[in-house]
């Protein structure tokens, strides 16, 4: 009988830890989500950012005006082969 | 008797009743347990579970849009929208003048956006704040005013791909291009789960998922957007550069059937949602018909190949240029007299084409156009395409088959014009024009004989060498192709001085990888001829699109298409044969 007294109070204590753990690592794994969707966000950004930095007419002008780069001629062209 | 008995006795029964009262009392609170935990036991639970309980949405984000490198076209990001709670907002009126400068609304306008609504518990103030804006406002800390977070679409490619990609609404939803025909899938389903929050209104435990989310997925075009670019430059500066009213490129890859290219003019920023005009925003390319003019005359030599009733060198007499049918008259630019059936797409004699047509049975004129797509769709997934336009041959006049000859009486759309030359470019296999990348391969099925499309072919590239088209030449390639110029018809009847400019080519002309048609709609500077308004910007285009896409030339570079003699059907007797 008192054996059994133990064993119930233990488990008891049991359920209320690993319950209390439980909702614990919910709140972790929650967290976690949250910093997940915020990196995705900021990954979204970066690679607007990214397209809007290497926008072809960006670049373009870059390349035309400032470094004063031009497409190869015909006449500046050889075939290798 | 003693005292204290006859108080006992006196107060006999009110002991009595004392003790009754508690007993009472007892029973009732040895019941209400034994009540709760039977008769309302679920409906304290539910009670219960209502203040902890909660099901919460899980957002799906909207899927991007990709080109066929995965660079991006359309990606979601999420930013503020100011909504405010209008009783308190109400009462912080002082603040307003401040909050007008820094949302660049006036006074007046927030007051008509608030005060009708004044019974309602949210209400957008702003919606899609720019992040300076959002910072400022947070700062600012007026009652009642508050920020919530919403998804915004953004397009990098801005005006260049509008078209294709097409855009949302404020709230996500897709209006037109990729965006309305995929919106489903970009837009995924919201999830909902039930949960256990705490008193900060943590969640605290997962109760059950009701229904799983499922995340918009991103949709992967075959559009290259370096193509697309350079499609959209050149076509830009030509509609400008002939003061045209509007402008078309389509780009395919011949041997898959997809869009490399669909540019028009005039276009639109989908990032700036105030100048969202039909106008602009239009896909001509898969909305508007036209007739096809002499674009159309290779299907016709088709159909005269094919007939057996003629050969590449059979001579055709289009003396003295011009060709009466009852009241009409048929004419050429001038008097060609004797020309070989090259020579009459090279030339382009409308007379040539009527005289050929004529000759030919209406139903097999007819087969060949309608197995090459005309008169039908293209197949592309893109929402409000056209269907092309092709009277059944039952019900043609002699006049319907000699004009139909060189392309008038019926319509096409620049999409469907420059599918039905990538049966030429793929020895007579039609396949469906896509522009969604799918692992499935392309079902083609044969519209004319391989024969047949190889010596068009050759015929082309004498188009370009010696014909109307010598703009279109592209130095170190090989290109086939045919101009049209079209008289516009207006509500009453054909006008005689607005045109729209085709060329329709493919490169290289011996083994196409790229089919491009270009339309250009009422140039306005003088030239108006396919062959000198629309041509250069298929070079120009294919120019940058083979460099781009690493297709190697098939002539050497020193000088463009000197070899002029593709023979029929065998190879290329070019000084650098390359295959």
């Amino acid at each position: 009988m008192l054996l059994m007294v133990a064993i119930v109070f233990t488990s008891a204590v049991e359920l209320v830890m690993h319950r209390n753990e439980g909702r614990k690592l919910v709140t972790e794994l929650q967290k976690l989500r949250g910093d997940r969707k915020h990196l995705d966000r900021e990954w979204g950004q970066l690679l607007l950012e990214q397209a809007t930095w290497g926008a072809h007419n960006r670049i373009e002008e870059a390349a035309r005006n400032k470094l004063g780069m031009s497409i190869p001629s015909i006449a500046d062209t050889r075939e290798l082969r | 008797m003693s005292p204290r008995s006859v108080s006992k006795d006196k107060f006999r029964y009110r002991r009595r009743a004392v003790v009754m009262t508690f007993l009472v009392a007892a029973m009732l609170l040895a019941w209400k347990p034994i009540d709760i935990q039977l008769k309302e036991r679920e409906f304290l639970k539910s009670e219960g579970a209502d203040r902890h309980l909660r099901t919460e949405k899980i957002d799906a984000s909207r899927g991007m849009i990709l080109d066929r490198n995965h660079e991006p076209l359309a990606i979601s990001t999420p930013i503020h929208s100011a909504w405010v709670h209008p009783r308190q907002f109400l009462e912080a009126r002082d603040r307003w003048p401040e909050l007008s400068r820094i949302l660049g609304m006036s006074v007046d306008h927030i007051e008509t956006k608030v005060v009708p609504r004044g019974e309602k518990k949210f209400v957008y103030l702003k919606r899609h704040l720019t992040p300076d804006e959002s910072l400022a406002v947070r700062d600012l800390n007026v009652g009642g005013l508050s920020l919530t977070e919403e998804d915004r679409r953004y397009y990098p490619a801005a005006e260049y791909a509008a078209h294709v990609v097409g855009f949302t609404n404020v709230d996500g939803q897709g209006q037109e291009g990729i965006e309305l025909a995929f919106d489903r899938l970009l837009r995924g389903e919201p999830g909902l789960r039930r949960v256990i929050k705490d008193k900060r209104r943590r969640v605290v435990e997962d109760v059950a998922r009701l229904r799983p989310v499922i995340p918009g997925q991103n949709v992967v075009l075959t559009i290259d957007q370096r193509v697309q670019y350079v499609a959209y430059r050149e076509l830009k500066s030509a509609v400008q550069a002939n003061g045209a009213q509007a402008g078309s490129v389509v780009v395919l890859d011949t041997r898959t059937g997809e869009v490399m290219a669909l540019v028009n003019r005039p276009s639109v920023n989908p990032n700036n949602r105030s100048d969202l005009r039909d106008e602009h925003y239009r896909n001509r390319a898969i909305t508007d018909l036209f007739e096809p003019g002499s674009t159309i005359k290779p299907f016709t030599i088709a159909a005269a190949l094919e007939s057996g009733l003629y050969t590449p060198h059979t001579i055709i007499n289009t003396d003295p240029g011009f060709f009466k049918i009852g009241s009409h008259v048929v004419k050429d630019v001038k008097n060609y007299k004797q020309l070989d059936v090259g020579g009459v797409l090279e030339k382009s004699s409308n007379i040539g084409a009527s005289k050929i047509a004529l000759s030919l049975d209406p139903k097999l004129l007819w087969r060949v156009f309608r197995d090459c797509g005309f008169g039908s769709t293209s197949e592309v997934l893109l929402p409000g395409e056209a269907y092309g336009r092709l009277e059944d041959y039952p019900n043609w006049h002699e006049l319907d088959q000699a004009i139909l000859a060189y392309g008038y009486g019926m319509s096409v759309t620049a999409i469907q014009l420059a599918r039905a030359y990538m049966t030429i470019a793929n020895d007579g296999l039609i396949q469906p024009v896509r522009i969604v990348r799918t692992a499935e391969p392309s079902q083609s099925r044969r519209a004319i004989k391989r024969s047949t499309a190889q010596a068009v072919r050759t015929m082309l590239t004498r188009v370009v060498e010696h014909g109307t088209a010598q703009d279109a030449a592209i130095p170190g390639y090989s290109v086939a192709g045919k101009t049209g110029t079209v008289y516009k018809h207006t509500g009453k009847g054909y006008s005689d001085d607005r045109y729209m400019a085709i060329f329709v080519g493919m490169v290289p002309a011996e083994h196409p990888r790229l089919v491009a048609a270009v339309i250009i709609d009422e140039p306005d500077e003088g030239e108006y001829h396919g062959g000198q308004v629309a041509a250069p910007i298929f070079a120009s285009v294919m120019r940058e699109a083979t460099r781009i896409l690493n297709i190697a030339p098939d002539y050497p570079l020193s000088g463009p298409g000197s070899g002029a003699d593709l023979a029929l059907g065998t190879r290329s007797s070019a000084p650098f044969g390359f295959h």
